[in-house]
Formats: C-alpha cells, sequence, structure tokens
C-alpha cells in the first residue's frame, strides 16, 4: 500500500523544500539547518515523504545523525529516476 | 439468536484545566502557535490538576456514564475493566477502588490492564471474551491516563501532543444473528520498548530524586524519570503495521475499505493519522480526526472521538461499520 511515483533528483528537492517548509530553494549542497528548522517535526515529514513516494522507510537513528541535504539525497538515491546507480 | 456483546454507551471526562499552543509557544520559541497546530493538529490539550489522578478521572467518567443509566441497568453490570499506565497504587487494583467509589455491588469483577493507544481495542476484545462466554453480562470499561504528569516541562516532542482524559463505555450482551464487534487483530513488538517510555518509577529502576537531565539535538530535556519518545522510531512503527493490521482485518471479513462506514483510528496526532489516509486512500469524509481540543489521550482517544462524531455531530448514528 503506497504511491509509487519516480521521481527526479530536482523533483525531490522541491517536495524536501515543502517538506520543511524551506524560505529557499534547495540545490542539494546545502546543511539542512541553513535550509529550515531541522527538528523532530521535519524528520517526520522527510520520513512521510520517503514513504509516500518511494515506498520505503527511513532508519530512525541514522537519520538523527543527518545534518546535510545530500545525507538525506543518500537515503533515497537509489528510488531517483536521475541518480546515476 | 446468540448473544454479542455490543457498544451501548459511552461517557468521556477531561479535566478542567487547558494547556494552549499559546502557552506552548513561549516555551518552545522556535515554533509558533500555528505552526503547532499545523503539525499536529492539536490546539489545545485538557491537563490533569496536580492531585488528580488517572483513577479520578476514570471515576468521573464513569459516574457521568451510571447518571445516564436506568436503576436496571447499573445493576446488570457486573465487571468493570480498567486500563491504565498511571494506577493510583501498585496495589490495591485501580479498579476496586472504582467499584467502590462507584457505588456498585460487590458482586462485581474488576480488573486493571496496563496498555497505551492500543488500550481501547484491547478492552473491547476482554469484554466480548467475557460476555460471549458467559462470564459477565453488563462490563464497564474505563480508560484513563494522565501522562501529563511523566512529561517533562521542557520536552516539547511530547508536551505539544499528549493530553489527560478518560472514557467510559458500557458493553452489554446484546441478541444477534451476528457478532457486533470485532473481529479482532492483536499484535506485539517488546524489542521497540526502548522507544516510548518512562524509564524510572516501575520495579526495575526507582524514581531518582535528582535525576540527570537529558538533552537531545532539538534542545528538548527530559530526565529518566520522564516520558520518552522516540517519534521517528514510533512512526516507522505504525506505519509498518497498522497497514498490515487493516488488510488482515479486511481479509478475514472479506469486506474493502469501500464497505466500511467511518474510520476511527488511535488519535496519536494529525500528521500520523493524515499520512495513514493518505497512504491508504481513504476518503477524508469516511475518516476521523478528533483531536483538536484533546491533543492524544493515549487509550481515550478512541472512545473520545466516537462520543464527539455520535453526540455532537450525529454522524455515528445509526451506528455504521465502523473501523477502529
Amino acid at each position: 500500500m503506497c504511491i509509487l511515483v519516480r521521481m527526479t533528483t530536482q523533483e525531490f528537492y522541491k517536495a524536501l523544500e515543502e517538506a520543511m517548509l524551506a524560505d529557499e530553494t534547495i540545490t542539494g549542497d546545502e546543511n539542512l539547518e541553513d535550509v529550515g528548522l531541522w527538528d523532530s517535526l521535519a524528520r517526520l515529514n522527510f520520513q512521510a515523504l520517503v514513504d509516500l513516494h518511494f515506498g520505503t522507510s527511513v532508519d530512525a537513528v541514522k537519520l538523527k545523525t543527518v545534518t546535510k541535504v545530500s545525507e538525506l539525497t543518500d537515503f533515497v538515491r537509489p528510488y531517483l529516476q536521475d541518480s546515476a546507480e | 439468536m446468540a448473544i454479542f456483546a455490543a457498544i451501548a454507551e459511552i461517557e468521556i471526562f477531561l479535566p478542567q484545566q487547558t494547556l494552549t499552543n499559546d502557552e506552548l509557544s513561549k516555551v518552545f520559541v522556535k515554533w509558533t502557535p500555528d505552526k503547532i497546530a499545523e503539525k499536529t493538529g492539536i490546539h489545545s490539550r485538557h491537563i490533569a490538576a496536580e492531585n488528580e489522578t488517572a483513577t479520578d478521572l476514570a471515576y468521573s467518567a464513569g459516574a457521568k456514564l451510571l447518571q445516564k443509566l436506568t436503576s436496571e441497568q447499573v445493576t446488570a453490570i457486573d465487571y468493570i475493566l480498567f486500563c491504565t499506565q498511571s494506577p493510583d497504587y501498585y496495589l490495591p487494583t485501580s479498579a476496586c477502588l472504582l467499584q467502590n467509589r462507584l457505588g456498585l455491588d460487590t458482586h462485581v469483577g474488576a480488573i486493571d490492564f496496563n496498555q497505551g493507544c492500543s488500550g481501547y481495542i484491547y478492552g473491547l476484545g476482554l469484554a466480548k471474551g467475557l460476555i460471549e462466554t458467559g462470564q459477565a453480562r453488563s462490563v464497564l470499561f474505563i480508560t484513563a491516563e494522565t501522562y501529563s504528569k511523566f512529561i517533562n516541562e521542557n520536552d516539547g516532542s511530547v508536551r505539544t501532543l499528549f493530553g489527560d482524559g478518560a472514557a467510559a463505555t458500557l458493553i452489554v450482551g446484546r441478541e444477534s444473528d451476528r457478532p457486533l464487534i470485532g473481529p479482532f487483530v492483536y499484535g506485539s513488538d517488546g524489542s521497540g520498548s526502548q522507544c516510548l517510555i518512562v524509564p524510572n518509577g516501575g520495579a526495575r529502576n526507582e524514581t531518582e530524586e535528582n535525576p540527570e537531565v537529558i538533552q537531545n539535538d532539538d534542545g528538548h530535556a527530559r530526565t529518566a524519570n520522564n516520558l520518552y519518545m522516540d517519534g521517528a522510531a514510533v512512526f516507522n512503527f505504525a506505519n509498518r503495521v497498522v497497514p498490515q493490521a487493516i488488510s488482515t482485518i479486511l481479509t478475514e471479513t472479506g469486506l474493502t475499505l469501500d464497505d466500511v462506514d467511518y474510520f476511527v483510528f488511535h488519535q496519536a496526532n494529525q500528521f500520523m493519522l493524515e499520512h495513514l489516509r493518505r497512504k491508504l486512500k481513504i476518503d477524508p469524509e469516511k475518516f476521523a480526526v478528533v483531536i483538536a481540543e484533546y491533543g492524544n489521550t493515549v487509550s481515550s482517544t478512541i472512545p473520545i472521538a466516537l462520543h464527539d462524531l455520535n453526540v455532537d455531530k450525529k454522524k455515528l448514528n445509526p451506528v455504521p461499520k465502523c473501523f477502529l
């Protein structure tokens, strides 16, 4: 039971902006704290995004150690349409 | 026709004191009242007074329910089930205290059970078992919780979510050609015990007088005397288990999601509810979100929602096919 939609990296960044209520456009190299408030609620938003769009879960322990957008991208890289395998 | 268990009445009780998002945003300055409301769906929670216990809330909910009943219905009650994780004492059993305070006869059976969010489902299952095996005719099932007493005032991750409250449900035997409650799906996973826990205060670790303050990366503070919830782990658990449980029940009953008139799930927070609703593709018109003025009252969220939907909005009258 999930919605599986193949996303490009740019589409993922856009979805991430919405999930994090980001003020700035995400390009992939940012520190999360520079993009928006990266707190427990933002982490839940990210988990929900990954579940709905990619039909997979995020390691909750690993998620707490993340500080950069690129690390979030790593969670979903295998599912991105334009990702180099 | 056989005798099957059925819900006859529900009554609720909420403590008078409230905690609003405005008040919380003064403590957790990164969160505006609107942001708390947007993320949790909660505007206000009821909080028990310092000297008000879960058993007190349970008594008030039970007394309100008994007032609605005829004397014959009250006399027919022969069992009390009380679900709480905040009993008055290690012993005696709080349900026995409730039997006495509610003025019920001493022939009434009384037992506590310790469950959190799944407590209402467990209680319905136990009551159904008691009634349909002829052990009881009429069960007074009360849920009550005061998590606020476990929560550190500086831990916004849980203080924004939980509220105190109680609900009393009368479950009786009715003649019917089919079951009126059930089937049930149960499950346990004790490996996740550290993800939602009050570490101190039981037999394993006694309450500390000067516990160490633990500060997490988000700036929330708690001690081992307090409630701890790993929100990310709980999300993953619910997200994995709830759709599975729903699928199992649908398979067992031969129903589809479209056959269900109304979905009343545990009201953890709006975010989790909305995620599950979207994932399962359930029509929002058929999906209960009754959390704005109560917060997560643990084992009482489902009966509070059923009570609200029935009494205030008449959505469950006549009684439809409800998925709890």
